[in-house]
């Protein structure tokens, strides 16, 4: 460019000097509102570099910020060579400008990318700015006495132009969008078109104005509309998290409270003043950090926390539903496995009755074995379907309040019998007082003591079993004591455990699955009480104590 | 001689009760769901009826409760439940629903449960 210009000017010094006042209102409107900028527009870009809108937000922010450094240039400079540069960018930047802020606008309500014709087509538009920024289109002259440029009015026109296109193109976005947009977004898009409309307008109406009336003091208050859109923005960052950004209310305080502090760094004369606010401001900042980081901590662990219980609530549910399918499993289960046995026992009974005719004795024989296999089977079973009630924690009881006596009575005379004709002992020792009542399951009960006692008699070969009760301060006790095989120690710790069978019980003709212990023990357990073995060891016979608590009144 | 309605889904069940019942001088009569148990109690007349739990479409509980109901399906005569289900839960549905009684399938040979209906109807 060959225009006239001079480092330093007399005229702009005397200019500045007069309108002490007027700096001090431009330091105020360009430092701290760029500084606002940087940081909405870093904290976003930083927490997000890879989303769209934070990277056209980070380039508004830059923009606006050169913009408003260079505008100071323009005003504070007395070397009419620096003014005239900074003053010719700022007619680019300002088209600039406006374009990102479309840009921004049209991201953030159609979530979208522009189309590529439609970024060509506005880059072309923007091309003559550009081309013609360094030529005398631009700035026509530098006039000594004011310290201003005269600006071309072709190329001013083309990129005011220009920006209020770009400007009524963006407001048309906001309205078809806040129209079309849900109840919830609605609310988002209304505090974005009020904060960036405030800026745009501002800055338009008010540089317009400057550029025509050619008095360039009202251009400044259009900056402070830039401050209302990021007031905005960081309210709409933190109320409904736009960027997906946790921007914390801690962040906003703390740095509201730096701009404030250091805002005043600008008007300070006395050294010792200016130093104790740089140190209140880097204070500020330590302190600030700190506390961010703290809250930040404290809500990730929120986030955590409520993350964790969703997903508990959803394991849960899964839960439940699992186990409504293994109690409908359980009972088609029981169903499925049950019906044919009843068949064969049925057809078996039928044959043995000579329902379907007279058959030989020696068929007769073997039918029988079939139908004590079938009934063996049929026992496994119903042992296999109660352990896998007990497994899915499927056993109902019903307690009622009563006495062991009848259970014992009713099993001495059930059993009796069979150990006559074994050739054994079976003795029942009821105590002398009454027992307490209890509160018992008494089919779950009986089902144990007969399983003890069933057990005892099958181990036992000759001798006794002994049935005794007796009670005691709490708790009433029932063993069931025979002078059979015996336990093995070392098999005596587990043998309440699934399919455990002592080694010895094989050398019996004796059939077992090595479950009965297991259900029983679940089924005492269950009453609140406890069931134990005891053995002198092989051959020495053993000894089973079922305690049962009595229930305090 | 009593007559019965027995209601199973299993061929085979119904096969060695109808038989059982049959050379033990009962009139028995079979169906395999609600539906045909609702038609039979209209159209024909038991003493008893021997209820399955499980069955295709209503359930044993279902029909029980249906023809405990006041109506058209009412049924007057005794009702008891047959099923290789046989849980306390089962016991006590059936007992609130109005059940003259509970024989578990697996548990009897067919003598034991003609001696047991014969009890329930006081033969």
């Amino acid at each position: 460019m060959d225009y006239n210009l001079v480092t330093h000017l007399e005229s702009c010094a005397t200019i500045i000097k007069e309108n002490a006042d007027f700096v001090h209102l431009i330091n105020y409107s360009h430092v701290p509102i760029s500084i606002l900028a940087l940081l909405v527009g870093g904290y976003v870009y930083f927490k997000n570099p890879r989303d769209l809108l934070s990277r056209i937000l980070m380039g508004i922010s830059l923009a606006f910020s050169l913009w408003s450094f260079f505008d100071l240039i323009a005003w504070l400079s007395t070397d009419s060579r620096y003014i005239m540069f900074a003053w010719s960018m700022q007619g680019m930047i300002n088209a600039l400008l406006f374009l990102l802020c479309f840009y921004f606008v049209h991201v953030f309500i159609t979530k979208r990318d522009l189309p590529s014709w439609y970024k060509l087509s506005l880059t072309l538009s923007i091309l003559p700015v550009i081309i013609l920024t360094p030529t005398h289109f631009n700035l026509t002259e530098f006039s000594v006495a004011s310290c201003e440029a005269t600006e071309g009015q072709y190329f001013l026109h083309y990129y005011y132009l220009y920006n209020l296109f770009l400007f009524l193109s963006a407001l048309l976005l906001q309205i078809r969008g806040y129209w079309f947009a849900s109840k919830a977004s609605r609310a988002q898009i209304l505090l974005l078109s009020i904060g960036i409309d405030s800026f745009l307008v501002s800055f338009f109406v008010t540089g317009y104005l400057a550029s025509v009336l050619e008095n360039f003091n009202l251009a400044i208050y259009g900056l402070f509309g830039m401050a209302f859109f990021m007031v905005f923005l960081s309210y709409l960052i933190v109320q409904y998290r736009t960027f997906n950004i946790r921007l914390l209310s801690v962040h906003a305080l703390v740095t509201a409270l730096v701009l404030l502090v250091g805002s005043e760094l600008f008007f300070i004369t006395s050294p010792v003043q200016f130093t104790l606010i740089a140190l209140t401001v880097i204070f500020l900042l330590i302190l600030g950090r700190a506390l961010a980081r703290s809250v930040e901590k404290e809500l990730e662990r929120n986030e955590e926390l409520q993350r964790l219980t969703g997903e508990l609530a959803v394991a849960n549910q899964e839960l439940r539903r699992l186990d409504t399918v293994k109690t409908e499993f359980l009972s088609i289960a029981s169903h499925q496995l049950r019906t044919p046995l009843t068949a064969m026992k049925g057809y078996l009974s039928l044959l043995l009755e000579d329902s379907y005719g007279k058959i030989s004795e020696e068929v007769k024989e073997i039918l029988n074995k079939v139908f004590v296999v079938n009934t063996r089977l049929a026992r496994l079973v119903e042992e296999l379907l109660n352990v896998s009630r007990i497994d899915a924690g499927r056993v109902q009881y019903s307690f009622e309040k009563t006495r062991l006596e009848p259970v014992l009575k009713e099993l001495e005379d059930a059993f009796s019998v069979g150990a006559q004709e074994r050739g054994l002992k079976l003795a029942f020792r009821m105590p002398e007082r009454p027992l307490p009542q209890l509160s018992l399951d008494i089919v779950k009960i009986r089902e144990v003591i007969s399983n003890l006692i069933d057990n005892s008699l099958k181990y036992t070969k000759q001798g006794s079993v002994t049935v005794s009760v007796r009670s005691d301060a709490g708790f009433v006790e029932v063993l069931v004591e025979d002078t059979g095989i015996g336990i093995a120690p070392t098999v005596l710790p587990n043998l309440f455990e699934k399919f455990v069978r002592s080694k010895e019980t094989s050398k019996l003709e004796v059939s077992g699955t090595g479950l009965g212990l297991y259900v029983g023990k679940k089924f005492v357990e269950a009453h609140g009480g406890t069931i134990r073995a005891e053995s002198a060891g092989l051959g020495k016979g053993s000894r089973f104590i079922i305690r049962l608590p009595v229930p305090v009144r | 001689m009593a007559s019965i309605l027995l209601v199973e889904d299993d061929p085979f069940i119904s096969e060695i009760y109808k038989k059982k019942f049959e050379l033990s001088n009962f009139t028995i009569a079979l169906a395999t769901s609600g539906s045909e148990v609702f038609k039979k109690v209209k159209t024909e007349k038991f003493d008893l009826i021997l209820l399955d739990l499980v069955l295709p479409e209503m359930s044993g509980i279902e029909i029980l409760r249906e023809l405990r109901k006041k109506g058209e399906t009412s049924f007057g005569g005794k009702i008891v439940i047959f099923s290789n289900l046989h849980g306390d839960e089962e016991r006590k549905q059936a007992e609130v629903a109005g059940a003259d009684g509970f024989i578990a399938k697996t548990e009897f040979t067919p003598s034991e449960v003609v001696e047991q209906v014969k009890k329930i109807l006081g033969i």
